[in-house]
């Protein structure tokens, strides 16, 4: 995962129970948009609207899935079809859990990043764009 | 309908090889068995599997939600192999080899892929007398890697392994109602043509946007966001 510089860390643990149960008040709940939660917390779940963050570890290459994990400094890319099937698996969760609509957030990348080009995230986006998925 | 009666034998057989020593195994399924006849929900898939080896394990993975399956072994040269999967209607069981898909007839999109691996039985009995040998838990096996893969695999260790969830994905029903599910299903399978015309009847009512700025996502739903909104509202203790 390489979206900590849009300060999301993945592996802060958030209570399920405060995420999708907490008052509007509640810092913790969902409502205020701080944590996000991922697919090991929201799966068999549901919320109302959700924001979907893609990072550059399944890009959307030459018509076909390309499946990264991110190691120490570097994108690496996954070879087992277990594993791959793992990741796809997680975006159709996450894709999934909304009951009203979702925006779908893609990096624009940074090119002074070596881990975050811009070319990591624009062959996913412009798929997406090619489905028909309106641009906000 | 009787509960636990035997619905539409429909004899199916899957005729694979031994690893190890080559001869010919069976594993055969033959009907569907409604066992919650109040909630129409569960469905078991019973059948056997005789020969040399032993079914390890019916793997369910990809789409669908059904319970964990369940193989139990009866003696030495037969077991019962079962599955039990949730479906309002009786899921239709095509066969491929030694992999079975199962056809959920109410949605018809919504099907659960898996497959029979066959193990010797000596292998099987040579694990912990303290496991059920025939409950198989293991991520690398269940995740249908190759057979060689599956041999690696320590087998009593992975026993006590937890179940990657991974493996399976958990529909979401509000999702499946408004045709979400078949558009992601769409997309993940890179199917454009597919994705587009699902996308056209799901945007109507279910608005899709993607983004380059967190922020306007993160604006976008917070102003359409209700979450516990009517939960607090209408709460007792409100």
């Amino acid at each position: 995962m390489r979206l900590k510089p849009h300060a999301i860390d993945v592996r802060v643990s958030e209570d399920p129970i405060h995420w999708f149960l907490g008052e509007p008040t509640h810092t913790r709940s969902s409502y205020h948009l701080e944590h996000a939660a991922t697919e090991f917390e929201v799966r068999g779940l549901e919320v109302d609207w959700a924001c979907i963050m893609w990072d550059a570890d399944l890009r959307f290459v030459d018509g076909g899935w390309h499946y990264h994990s991110f190691r120490g400094d570097v994108w690496t890319n996954v070879i087992k079809a277990d594993q791959q099937r793992y990741l796809l698996n997680a975006y159709r969760v996450l894709l999934t859990r909304a009951r009203q609509g979702m925006a779908i957030f893609i990096p624009p990348g940074e090119r002074r990043d070596p881990t975050r080009l811009p070319t990591f995230h624009d062959v996913t986006f412009e798929y997406l764009r090619e489905l028909g998925l309106s641009l906000a | 309908m009787t509960p636990g009666s035997s619905l539409a034998a429909r004899p199916t057989a899957d005729r694979s090889s031994c690893s190890r020593t080559g001869r010919a195994a069976t594993a055969s399924f033959s009907a569907w068995r409604r066992t919650e006849p109040r909630s129409c929900s569960c469905w078991t898939l019973r059948g056997r599997s005789s020969g040399s080896c032993l079914p390890r394990q019916l793997r369910r993975g990809d789409l669908g939600s059904g319970q964990p399956s369940v193989v139990r072994r009866q003696s030495e040269a037969e077991q019962c192999v079962e599955v039990t999967l949730h479906r309002r209607l009786r899921p239709v069981l095509t066969w491929k080899g030694n992999q079975f898909t199962v056809l959920d007839t109410e949605t018809q999109s919504h099907e659960v892929r898996g497959e029979v691996h066959l193990v010797p039985a000596r292998r099987l009995a040579e694990r912990s007398a303290n496991a059920n040998p025939m409950v198989v838990t293991s991520t690398a096996a269940r995740s249908g890697a190759p057979r060689s893969s599956a041999r690696a695999d320590p087998g009593l260790r992975n026993l006590q392994e937890p179940r990657s969830f991974s493996d399976l994905t958990i529909q979401s029903f509000g999702s499946a109602r408004t045709g979400v599910s078949a558009f992601v299903t769409a997309l993940l399978d890179c199917n454009r043509e597919g994705a587009r015309e699902t996308l056209r009847h799901v945007t109507a009512r279910y608005p899709i946007v993607v983004t380059r700025d967190l922020t306007t996502g993160c604006v976008l739903t917070r102003a359409a966001r209700s979450s516990t909104a009517r939960w607090h509202r209408h709460k007792p203790c409100a």
